[in-house]
Order: structure tokens, then C-alpha cells, then sequence
């Protein structure tokens, strides 16, 4: 899909903010059970009472730029028809400068109203409005009939041409947005070798497009929803009707309706506000730039939300094991991917093990330690003067600060750090005989082991978890590693999801479903929907589709295609 | 919650102020590589550690190398009544603590081995530092310190050198748990390897320094767990092969009818045995089987030939028996020893005659009789058929048609 | 009790279940049966399994009798309130001696492998503080710890008897029949037979099963899974250490930890340590929460939560206080605990079984 395209479909915001209002109407009938109102509310009520258009444009006038006052950005500008009978009609155009594509509001607004002749003006006022600009002069998709001041502050805000017209009690917006956008291109974190090259943007719109695209089915439910009291923020909750949980669509819905904030800059507000378990440090959400991520999880049964003005979007319920899996696992042969699989769970407990086990192995359990290497790390160790814990906790906390240090650099410079680093870490503090070498090796090895995760939130977790690791290794050796290590396993295990415990398919364990955790079993073997996140439709594939010689001619193999009937 | 997090916070703070009772750097511990137990004159023991040089053995940490001077380790030795005291009173001479688990080496002094072994193995069987694996060793005609004190050119580690050596030649590596396994069996005597120090023969000397060098080539039986005597050379491989042990050697051995030996390497021997008891007349049945490749061949035969090499293998399979007979006529008659656990395998194999045997077993022992059936083979003849330096010599084949048709070995006694 | 019921499935009961036997049971057991049994003691795994069929059967049967209700609580229901509560009771201390015994076994076991210098009671403590935090998250999560980390001591178990393979004789276990054999087969099998009747445990983990009516057959076969994994376990300790195994202490251990893979993968007894650790911390957790449970319905009170914390003090005392050294631990496994165990393990639920069923049938006539 082009651009343009995706700007065209960037008009349905209209429809979905007509629907929000009436979302939005029966929220207070909704249980507030959990939330207190709030005394103070974060922005001023603008007007207790809805202000109705008058029929006097230059009250309605008067009131809007009383409304927009010092904004310089909104631009009203008063025009002079005639109707057919010859009479001028005063009118007034209310828009953002830079939100509103100033081509299209020329041709198709301002073209029409000054140049051709108007329909004779006397009806009823909404009627005229809605009946003869809307459905005769404006050749515009989107266009909404509004009665109340602060809908027309609301829709000029979201990028409509709002028109007023003298003596009507309504106005009419008229949708066109076109605001500048950054362009869709392939997402920085998460690059791939074979897959799509599309990545969101921050457009809300364009973002949801480029589903709907992927998945031409009604099924495929977008629901919208307003959050921010300042920022409006537009937010989308997308789920396939059938294929994902009822009640997680709900809890979704609930959760997220429940939210009273001034501002949405980025889903990360309100991905603290859904999580089941605030204090984990896990994170019970996956945010991903890309659209095949997000298709393959809704497939699975999952909820997207899209928030406006971010890439990112979340899928919720997020399970541990999630992190582990690679879009591009599904793109390439299921060897590889499997040998992927493996080797990522082993780099996992190697970034969360390695220096704690380093420590234990040369501070208690030197006997773990074949003899040879232990005579090495014992040279390497005749001069350092630090003990190993302290020297593995220095250590890991300069490679956290380099590591920093080189995301937030420009990038000029945060290679030249890098080096500096580097150098300093590798070459010089080991030669002075401050830090000894294999101390530099098992930090290096976990810092690799840490970037092996294809998602950065939960490897940034793991990360955290390292240290209090180490303490414990300090302490009590292996033996506090292993409880160190059980506690976390009852974090994660006790851990939920939306309703879905975290560690599944291994948690509670679904032997159906760890065909897609360990290994990464053939697309035709991957019959079914993973347990526990999908609701009633959980076939995806028939069965019998293993490519064979017996394959196109005569029915699918019956062995099989029996066992799976009986299964189902 | 926040409770709780208060308690946590106070059991975590609290948890440094104590702790770390049990951590000790790899830079604060001696390891201990070797250790020799020997008996004093006045009957204490004398613990004999050979303590490695982190510096000198593992790569340095400026990368300046190995140093050329000076060892690689360093002998502590020290006295006490047991080898529990000793370990202490040693520890009381160095500055780092003593640090056991990589003990390979248990190397036991001659007087220590034929005084009794109760103490030391009960030692190294309770303290948990203690490794079961560590190879036990009889320094034959010799106290342990002086063994451990020589230098091994190719290893930087003496005891590591024994260790290796005696693993890669005679393959028994038996450890200390074997060792055990032996002593608290029913109708098995005890029996390790002899290591021993030998002067460096003239060819091997490169240098000024005048070192000794180590050897295998016997073993220490046990009665009792009191060290009685050796059995050497092909006898060696004989009672390694009774107890399964052998992994590589070396056989010459005549062939009959012909002048000149052969040579072969043993790849694989295995033995099966079985015990026929008549009252207290017991008959211990050998059957040893295994494959050899010829190594050498003095007889200039066609070793081409399977007529040759049957004839090769008869020469062999003759020798065998008699080297096994030596053996155990001189462990069971003249040492009264049961090394090769003809007792165990009575037990085995006729459990509910054994307690009557059992308590005569030494008076039994002399009197067993054997059976010895050997029935190596040579399937590989080496590189060459005839000897490569012969001429060609036509209708050879045909000179030596006499076959015996039994490969079965003669039975002795 | 907590308002949300919590359940498990059939599964995650026998990932629960199987901890409760195999983590205490295959350090001592080949050591302790070998006393009697010598090289046969493998042999002695599988009568011993014998009480763990009765106490199955025993333990269903009452389940299904008294469905979503617990043992403390369908003894009260059985017996009246006075006498019921009594043997409540006894349940309860019984779980006190299991948690007791099995934190005083890795206690003992850690510190005289791992940590010899440590306290007793930091390495206790740190041990009954892991146990304590995944009791209070409920037996839904000690399922699901369970199912996650038994396999993986499964696996590794079957390593190390891999790895083993090479040092092992077979020529030890011989000879097999012998004076006296049968008899030393089932004295030794006495001393197993005590932790097999630890599935008196079921009698608070069934109410947690949605369907008891199809429960066991599972635990049948994880019974026989069992067995033939102690006498895997009794099979490759015997073969390694040969007649050592009877005066060795902790016999698994010390064939484990005689590994030695090309002079490399040796001495690896601190991963077997915390591996093992965790079967301890699995049942250690289990026994607590039973503790607590029994704790909760004798004194009417509404959450386990709240007695977790004094129940594991009560236990970290009893630990130290019941097991001054490790002979006394031993000498109560091997004299006083299969016995003892026998009674309360056993013949009590099949008397309550007995008594429930009598009261039936008699009062099934005045129905009618």
C-alpha cells in the first residue's frame, strides 16, 4: 500500500470518533468499583453545561475564538456565498493550520462554496446543512452534522474543516486530515533477514491499515477508544472475533476505560496501567514495531492495541516464553529456528547466570572448576585485588553504563565511547591487574547473552535480575543461586497475563502447545491455536497438509487424519 | 505488601553482615595436585602435599609466559598421628588454606602400605573434601615424598605426570573408590599400582641436572589392606587382565616350532570366568578373550597368511595361559593373596556354599585349582604381510602346512 | 480458605506428588535399604511401593467419598467434631515431622556437601524462606513450580545415571539369590515403605482435583514410574559403589558426584546439590502448605496465608531441635519414621475409611 492510500483510509477517524462519543456516553453507567473520582480533576471543566450553536454566527464566532484563544494555529475564516436566489450567506471555516490538508480543503470546500452556486437557503437550518452541502456541494467522504461547541472544538482538533453557516443551529465538519508524517519504513529495533519490511508508524490510522490489509476479514474487530484528557489520545483495541478470549477482549476494554490521565505520550502509559502485576519486573505486555507481529499474535488469539502518536503497539496477554520467539522463526526453516530456539534459552540463563555462577564456581565451588582452568583463573587471580563478587558487580555495572552510554550517544560519538570503553575495560584494566581477564571474558560472554533476546523489555528484566543474583552467589555460592533462582521461578510462575498465567505452555504445562516454545515445529504440524490464549476457534490448520509424495492425488494420509479427528 | 518488602529489606540487609562464611578465593587456597602419606620411624604419619604454583603452571596474567625458573610446585610436608593431624600441622606451614578436591595423586609410602592402611583410608573415605576419585598409588621400594618431589619434564606437575602415565599405560587408573570397593568386598584382596623411581638411564640425559624418572611396571598386592609384595612385569598385565582392567600393552612371546619372536599390542581384552566348587576343592575356569594386532614380527613368516598368523596366534594364546598361571600361582600360593577376587566370584556364583568357604578362604587359596582358556585373537597383521626387508622367496607358503586344528588352550593344573 | 477455589490438574497433581517421594527418598534410600539388603537393596524398592498402593487406594477412596473436602475436615464429618479434631491433630503433627524431616535432611545435606561453614540456621533459613514464599502463593503455583522444574530434575537424574554408565559393574548386584534372600529384601523394604505412605498427602492435595473419580490410575502409573526410578537409582548406586553403598552416607551423592567425563565434566556435586534442592523445596513447600492447611481448619481461620510465617518458624525450630546431628536424622529414618509412618500414614485413613463406611451401611437400612 502506498501513502496515499493509507491517507485515504486515515479518514475513517471519523467514524470511529463518532462511535467514541458513544462509547463514551454510557461510561459512567459503568461500575466504577476500584476507582475513587477524582476530587481534583487534572484539567479544568471547560463547560459544566453543552453550549449550543445559536442561530447568530457571530455569537458562534464570538464563542470559538473565545475557545481558541491564543492558538495560533487555528484558523477562522469568514466567506460570502450566494444561493440561488442571489442572497449572501455568511459562513465561517474553522481549522488547524497544518492538520488539515490545505489542497483538498481548497478544491473541495472552499472551490465549491465561493465559486458555485448554492441551493437556495430556506429550510430549516440543520436540514440545509446536512441535505445540501453535505449530500450536494461537498465532494468530501467524511463529513459529521454538529450541534454543540465543543463537538466543533473537538472535531476542529482531530483535523476537520469545520463550516458554520449563518442562522443554522449546526455546522458541518468535514474531514480532511493531512498532517505530515514520517514515511513507513523498515523498524530499527527489530530488523529482520527475511520478512516484511514495514514497520508502524505514528499515525493510528496508517498503523491500523496496514492490519486490515493483512487480514480482510469483518472478524477482525477495531474497537476505539479515547484516553488522555488533554491529548485525546486515540486508542484501538483490535482482536478476531471468535479467536480470541471474550473475556480477555473485555478485561482489555475494561481495563483500559478505567484509566483517568492527562496524557498518553507513548502505549508505555498505559501498558503500567493494564499489567496484572505492577511490581514484577517482568513485563506482562509485548510492544512491537511490525505488523506481521502483531497479525501472527491476533491469529493466535491475541488483543492488539494501537495507540496514536507511538509505533508501538501492544499484545496483550503476553506470555514468557513470547520472548523467546523470533517473528523471523516462523520465515525460515524449522531447523534453524529450532536451533534458534535453543540456543536463546541457553544465552538467557547465561545472561542471568553466567557472573553469578562465575562467582560461586571460584568463591565456593572451586571443585566444579576442571583443574587446568583453575590453575589458569588462579594465575589470572594472583594480583586482583578485589574479591570476584565485587569484581563481577563492578564490572557488570560498567558495561551497563557503556552499554547506556552508547544508546543515548549520537551515534558518531557512541561509537567512538564504545571503543574508548572497550579499551579501558578490556585491555587496560586487565594489564594494570585490577580486573582479572577471565572476568572480562564472562562479562563480555553475558553481554552478548543479554542482546540475544528479540525482545528488549524482557531482556532488560533479566538484565536487572543479574545483580541480586550475584549477591546471592556471593553469599552462599551455588546454593543461593539455586534459591535465588527458584524465587524468580515462582515470580514468573505466579505471574498472570490478562487472566493467563505467564510461564504457560511450561507453567501449567500444555504439551500440545510446547511445539511452538523449545522447538519451532513445521508450519503444517501447527494445527492448533496455543492453549490458553485462544477462545472456542482454536483449529488453524486441517490436518494432513505435510508435504509428501502421496500429497495432490488421493485423500490426505488416514493414519493421521483419523488420530486428529479423534483429538478434535 | 509494603510489609513484607520491610521484612525482606531487613533479612537482605542483614544477610552481608555475617555471611560469606564459606567463600574463599581462588587466589587464597593451595591446591593441592599430589599427596604422598608415608610412616615415620616413630610410627606417626608424615603427609607429604604437593602444592601447585598458580603462576608458574596457568597462563600468566601479563602474558610474559611460562618462568623458566624455578618449579612449578612446592613440597609441604608435615607429621602427626593421623592424616587428619598431619593435614592440620601442615596447614599450620602454609599461608593459604589447603584446598583438597583436586587431588589426583594419593601416592602411599611403601612403610605406610605394609604397616596397614586403616587410617589413611578411612581418612580420605569420611573428610568430604576428599574425592573418591583420586587415584591411589604404592611408591614401591621407596618412601612417597621423594617420588613426589622429582620433576617431570613434560608436565609441569609431578603428580599430574604420574597420574597421566599411569592412566594412559596400564589404564587401570584405579582410584580410591576401586580401592574401597576391594577392601569391603567379600573374597577379594587389594591391589594398586607400584610406581617407582628409577635413575634416568645415560640416553636420557639432556642436561646437567641428574633427575630421576618415574616407572610402572609392577603392582602392590594387599592382604588384609597391608601392603605383601609386588608382582612384576608380564604378571602385571596378567592380574590387570584377571580384574578386567587392562587397557593396552605390549606382548613378546615365542612361536612354537619357529626361532624369533613376535610382538603385539593387546586392543582388546576381556575375560570370563566361572568357579565349580566341590566341597572345599574349588576350580576357577579363565576364558580370555580379546583381539591383538601384530606389532612385530621376528619370525619372517608371511603374516598374509591365515595359516601364519593362526600359528601366530597359538604362540600367543600359549604364552598367555602360562603368564596368567605365573601370576596366579604366585599371588594365591606365595602370597596368599586373592587379588583377582577368586573368592568374590565363588560368591557370585555360588552364594549359598560361600559362608562355609568363606571362613577357610586362606587356607583354600593355595589349593585352587586352574583352568585357563585363552583364546586371543589376531585380527590385524600391521602394515605389511612378509617381512618388507625379505627377498621374495617362492613356494614359502607351502613349507609350513602344519596346522594345529585346536585353538583351545592346554589345561593346566 | 482462599475465596477463589483454586484447582489443579491431574498432571501437576502427579508433578506435586512426585517430589514428595523422590526428593527425600533417593538421597538415603539405596544407603539405608543396603543395611539390611546389601548389593540386593535395588531389589527392595519395589515391595516397598506396596504401601504406596494401599495408601492410594485408601486415600481415593476417601476423596470420593468426601468430595472437595479435605482430610481434617471429612475426619471431623466422620468421626464428630471432638474426635475428628483429634485426629486432625495427629495429621497435623504428622505434617510438622515431614516438614521437620525433610528440612532437616537438606539442611544436613547442604552443609555438610556445600557450605560447611555456613550456619545451620542461615542455611536453613534461606532454604525454608524459598519454601515459604511459594506456600503462601498457594498450591496453584506450586503446581505449576512443580510441573516446570521436576522434569528438569528428572532429565537430569537420567544424566547422571548416563554419565555413571561407564563406572558401573554389574558384576556388584551379584550375587541375587543367597542365604536369606527374601528375608533381607523385605526388611529392607520396610524402610522405603515409609515414604511411599507419604501419599497421605493426596488427602489435601484431591480436593484440589476437578475430577477425583479419574485420578487414579495416573497415580498408579506414577507409582510404578517411581519405583522403577528408585531401583534405577538403587541399581546405579550399587553398581558404582558395589558393598560401599551400605556405609556410605547419602550414597546417590557420592556415586554422583564420582562422575568424571574426560577430565573435564567432573565433580559436579554442586549442580547436583541444587538441582536436587529444588525436589526439597518443591516438598518442603507442600508439606508446609498442608501444615498450614491443617493449621487453618482446626482453628476455623480464613486464609493459609496467615500461618504460613509461624508454621515455617515452627518448622525452623523443629529442625534444629529434633536433629541435633545427621545420626540421629538417619536413625529416625531407619527405626522410627516407617513405622511410625506406617500407623499414621496408613492404618488411620483406612480405620477412618473403614468407619465412614460402616456408618453407611448402617444408615443406608434406616433410609430405606
Amino acid at each position: 500500500m502506498n501513502l496515499e492510500q493509507a491517507e485515504n483510509i486515515t479518514t475513517w477517524i471519523w467514524f470511529t470518533g463518532g462511535a467514541m462519543r458513544k462509547i463514551r456516553k454510557p461510561k459512567s453507567l459503568i461500575p466504577k468499583a476500584p476507582i475513587v473520582e477524582i476530587e481534583h480533576p487534572i484539567v479544568e471543566p471547560q463547560s459544566v453545561e453543552t453550549v449550543f450553536l445559536s442561530t447568530d454566527l457571530a455569537v458562534n464566532e464570538a464563542e470559538l475564538r473565545r475557545e481558541f484563544e491564543n492558538c495560533s494555529d487555528v484558523v477562522l475564516r469568514s466567506i460570502t456565498c450566494t444561493d440561488s436566489n442571489g442572497r449572501a450567506i455568511h459562513m465561517l471555516v474553522v481549522y488547524v493550520d497544518g492538520l488539515v490538508d490545505s489542497k483538498q480543503l481548497d478544491e473541495n470546500v472552499l472551490e465549491p462554496l465561493l465559486l458555485r452556486q448554492l441551493p437556495t437557503k430556506d429550510l430549516t437550518p440543520a436540514l440545509w446543512i446536512r441535505d445540501f452541502l453535505s449530500e450536494h456541494t461537498l465532494p468530501i467522504a467524511q463529513t459529521d452534522v454538529l450541534t454543540e461547541i465543543s463537538q466543533i472544538v473537538d472535531s476542529v482538533l482531530r483535523g476537520a474543516a469545520v463550516i458554520l453557516v449563518d442562522g443554522d443551529r449546526a455546522a458541518l465538519a468535514a474531514a480532511l486530515p493531512g498532517w505530515e508524517r514520517r514515511g513507513i519504513e523498515e523498524p530499527p529495533s527489530e530488523p529482520v533477514i527475511r520478512g516484511p519490511r514495514e514497520g508502524f508508524i505514528e499515525t493510528l490510522r496508517t498503523n491500523t491499515a496496514m492490519i486490515r490489509r493483512r487480514i480482510r476479514s469483518p472478524r477482525l474487530k477495531m474497537i476505539h477508544m479515547t484516553i488522555g484528557d488533554l491529548t485525546k489520545t486515540d486508542v484501538c483495541v483490535a482482536y478476531i472475533e471468535g479467536i480470541a478470549q471474550k473475556t480477555v477482549v473485555e478485561e482489555v476494554k475494561s481495563r483500559l476505560q478505567r484509566i483517568q490521565i492527562d496524557a498518553v505520550i507513548e502505549s508505555a502509559f498505559l501498558e503500567e496501567f493494564i499489567e496484572d502485576q505492577p511490581r514484577s519486573p517482568f513485563p506482562q505486555l509485548q510492544n512491537t514495531e511490525r505488523p506481521d507481529i502483531v497479525c501472527a499474535n491476533l491469529l493466535e488469539g491475541k488483543v492488539a492495541i494501537f495507540t496514536d502518536g507511538t509505533p508501538f503497539v501492544l499484545l496483550a496477554p503476553a506470555i514468557f516464553w513470547g520472548a523467546l520467539n523470533a517473528n523471523e522463526d516462523y520465515y525460515q526453516r524449522t531447523y534453524m529456528a529450532s536451533f534458534l530456539r535453543i540456543l536463546r534459552i541457553s544465552f538467557m540463563m547465561i545472561s542471568l547466570l553466567f557472573p553469578s555462577l562465575y562467582v560461586s564456581m571460584t568463591t565456593f565451588q572451586q571443585e566444579m572448576i576442571p583443574t587446568s582452568l583453575l590453575l589458569s583463573i588462579a594465575a589470572a587471580r594472583e594480583a586482583t585485588p578485589f574479591p570476584a563478587v565485587i569484581e563481577a558487580l563492578i564490572m557488570e555495572l560498567i558495561f551497563e553504563a557503556l552499554r547506556e552510554a552508547g544508546v543515548r550517544m549520537p551515534k558518531q560519538i557512541g561509537q567512538a565511547m564504545s571503543i574508548v570503553g572497550a579499551l579501558v575495560i578490556g585491555q587496560a584494566a586487565v594489564e594494570a591487574g585490577i580486573i582479572s581477564a577471565p572476568m572480562v571474558i564472562v562479562v563480555s560472554i553475558t553481554g552478548i547473552a543479554s542482546f540475544t533476546f528479540p525482545r528488549y523489555n524482557v531482556g532488560v528484566s533479566i538484565r536487572l535480575l543479574r545483580f541480586p543474583m550475584l549477591l546471592l552467589a556471593g553469599l552462599f555460592g551455588i546454593y543461593g543461586m539455586a534459591i535465588g533462582l527458584f524465587i524468580i521461578i515462582v515470580h514468573l510462575v505466579a505471574l498472570r497475563s490478562f487472566g493467563v498465567p505467564y510461564f504457560t505452555p511450561v507453567g501449567p504445562t500444555q504439551f500440545s502447545s510446547l511445539k511452538d516454545v523449545f522447538v519451532r515445529v513445521p508450519r503444517w504440524a501447527m494445527q492448533r491455536r496455543q492453549d490458553g490464549t485462544t477462545g472456542e476457534n482454536s483449529l488453524r490448520i486441517p490436518s494432513g497438509q505435510s508435504p509428501g509424495p502421496n500429497r495432490g492425488n488421493g485423500p490426505p494420509r488416514k493414519r493421521l487424519s483419523r488420530r486428529r479427528q479423534g483429538a478434535t | 505488601m509494603r510489609r513484607a518488602l520491610r521484612i525482606l529489606c531487613i533479612v537482605i540487609a542483614t544477610l552481608p553482615l555475617g555471611g560469606c562464611w564459606d567463600r574463599r578465593e581462588v587466589n587464597e587456597l593451595a591446591l593441592v595436585m599430589a599427596k604422598g602419606v608415608d610412616l615415620t620411624d616413630d610410627n606417626h604419619v608424615r603427609v607429604t602435599v604437593q602444592v601447585a604454583l598458580p603462576s608458574q603452571v596457568g597462563g600468566s596474567q601479563s602474558g610474559s609466559g611460562k618462568g623458566e625458573s624455578g618449579k612449578s610446585f612446592f613440597l609441604v610436608s608435615a607429621t602427626g598421628r593421623t592424616v587428619s593431624e598431619a593435614d592440620w600441622h601442615i596447614q599450620q606451614k602454609l599461608p593459604r588454606e589447603m584446598y583438597l578436591p583436586h587431588l589426583r595423586i594419593l601416592l602411599i609410602g611403601e612403610r605406610m602400605a605394609e604397616n596397614g592402611m586403616e587410617d589413611v583410608l578411612d581418612h580420605f573415605g569420611r573428610n568430604p573434601p576428599n574425592r573418591l576419585r583420586t587415584t591411589i598409588l604404592v611408591a614401591k621400594h621407596s618412601d612417597a615424598a621423594p617420588l613426589l618431589q622429582s620433576t617431570y619434564p613434560l608436565e609441569s606437575l609431578s603428580g599430574e605426570a604420574v597420574r597421566k602415565l599411569e592412566r594412559q599405560l596400564t589404564g587401570s587408573n584405579k582410584t580410591l573408590m576401586d580401592f574401597l570397593i576391594e577392601a569391603a568386598g567379600e573374597g577379594i584382596d587389594q591391589s594398586a599400582s607400584a610406581v617407582e623411581l628409577i635413575p634416568q638411564e645415560e640416553s636420557e640425559r639432556t642436561s646437567d641436572e641428574d633427575s630421576d624418572i618415574f616407572r610402572f611396571s609392577s603392582t602392590g598386592i594387599f592382604r588384609d589392606l597391608k601392603l605383601i609384595g609386588y608382582v612384576q612385569g608380564p604378571e602385571t598385565v596378567a592380574l590387570q587382565w584377571l580384574n578386567q582392567r587392562l587397557r593396552r600393552t605390549t606382548l613378546t612371546c615365542p612361536v612354537p616350532n619357529m626361532h624369533g619372536t613376535i610382538s603385539v599390542e593387546l586392543t582388546q581384552a576381556r575375560r570370563r570366568a566361572y568357579t565349580y566348587v566341590h566341597g572345599n576343592d574349588v576350580t576357577v575356569k579363565y576364558v580370555l578373550l580379546g583381539t591383538a594386532m601384530l606389532t612385530e614380527n621376528e619370525t619372517g613368516l608371511d603374516a598374509d597368511n591365515p595359516k601364519t598368523v593362526q600359528r601366530f596366534q597359538i604362540g600367543l594364546n600359549k604364552y598367555v595361559e602360562s603368564i596368567m598361571l605365573k601370576c596366579l600361582e604366585q599371588v594365591n600360593r606365595d602370597m596368599n593373596a586373592d587379588p583377582t577376587g577368586i573368592g568374590q566370584l565363588v560368591y557370585h556364583q555360588h552364594p549359598y556354599l560361600w559362608p562355609k568357604l568363606k571362613p577357610m578362604w586362606r587356607q583354600t587359596l593355595p589349593h585352587i585349582h586352574y583352568i585357563i582358556d585363552s583364546r586371543v585373537q589376531i585380527i590385524e597383521g600391521g602394515k605389511s604381510g612378509p617381512p618388507l626387508y625379505g627377498k621374495p622367496q617362492h613356494g614359502i607358503r607351502s613349507s609350513q602346512g602344519n596346522t594345529t586344528d585346536s585353538l583351545e588352550g592346554d589345561t593346566d593344573d | 480458605m482462599t475465596s477463589k477455589k483454586q484447582t489443579i490438574s491431574t498432571w501437576q497433581l502427579m508433578m506435586l506428588l512426585l517430589p514428595i517421594i523422590l526428593a527425600t527418598e533417593v538421597l538415603p534410600v539405596t544407603d539405608l535399604s543396603a543395611k539390611f539388603a546389601h548389593q540386593r537393596a535395588w531389589l527392595a524398592t519395589m515391595p516397598a511401593t506396596l504401601t504406596g498402593v494401599w495408601s492410594i487406594l485408601v486415600m481415593i477412596e476417601l476423596a470420593k467419598r468426601h468430595p472437595g473436602r479435605n482430610l481434617v475436615q471429612y475426619s471431623s464429618d466422620i468421626l464428630g467434631p471432638w474426635l475428628g479434631k483429634l485426629l486432625g491433630v495427629v495429621f497435623m503433627c504428622q505434617a510438622l515431622i515431614y516438614t521437620t524431616k525433610v528440612s532437616a535432611e537438606a539442611m544436613t545435606f547442604i552443609s555438610m556437601f556445600a557450605l560447611p561453614r555456613t550456619p545451620k540456621h542461615v542455611v536453613l533459613g534461606l532454604f525454608l524462606f524459598a519454601c515459604a514464599i511459594a506456600t503462601w502463593a498457594g498450591i496453584e503455583v506450586l503446581a505449576r513450580c512443580a510441573e516446570t522444574l521436576i522434569p528438569i530434575l528428572i532429565g537430569f537424574s537420567l544424566f547422571v545415571f548416563v554419565f555413571l554408565l561407564p563406572n558401573m559393574h554389574p558384576s556388584f548386584i551379584r550375587p541375587i539369590l543367597g542365604p536369606h534372600w527374601l528375608e533381607t529384601i523385605f526388611q529392607a523394604s520396610i524402610v522405603p515403605s515409609g515414604w511411599y505412605g507419604e501419599f497421605l498427602l493426596m488427602g489435601f492435595l484431591l480436593p484440589h482435583i476437578k475430577d477425583v473419580h479419574k485420578v487414579r490410575r495416573s497415580i498408579l502409573w506414577l507409582l510404578v514410574g517411581l519405583g522403577a526410578f528408585v531401583t534405577l537409582v538403587a541399581l546405579q548406586s550399587t553398581m558404582v559403589a558395589g558393598p560401599l553403598i551400605e556405609k556410605f552416607i547419602y550414597s546417590y551423592y557420592i556415586t554422583a558426584r564420582y562422575i568424571s567425563l574426560g577430565d573435564f565434566f567432573e565433580r559436579i556435586d554442586p549442580l547436583i546439590i541444587s538441582i536436587w534442592m529444588y525436589g526439597m523445596i518443591i516438598k518442603t513447600a507442600v508439606c508446609l502448605y498442608v501444615l498450614s492447611i491443617c493449621v487453618v481448619y482446626l482453628c476455623d481461620l480464613e486464609d493459609h496465608r496467615l500461618v504460613v510465617i509461624p508454621v515455617t518458624l515452627l518448622t525452623l525450630l523443629c529442625a534444629m531441635w529434633f536433629f541435633p546431628n545427621i545420626a540421629q536424622l538417619r536413625n529416625f529414618l531407619l527405626y522410627t519414621f516407617p513405622f511410625e509412618g506406617a500407623l499414621v500414614q496408613n492404618i488411620l485413613p483406612t480405620c477412618l475409611l473403614l468407619v465412614d463406611k460402616f456408618k453407611s451401611a448402617v444408615k443406608r437400612p434406616v433410609h430405606a
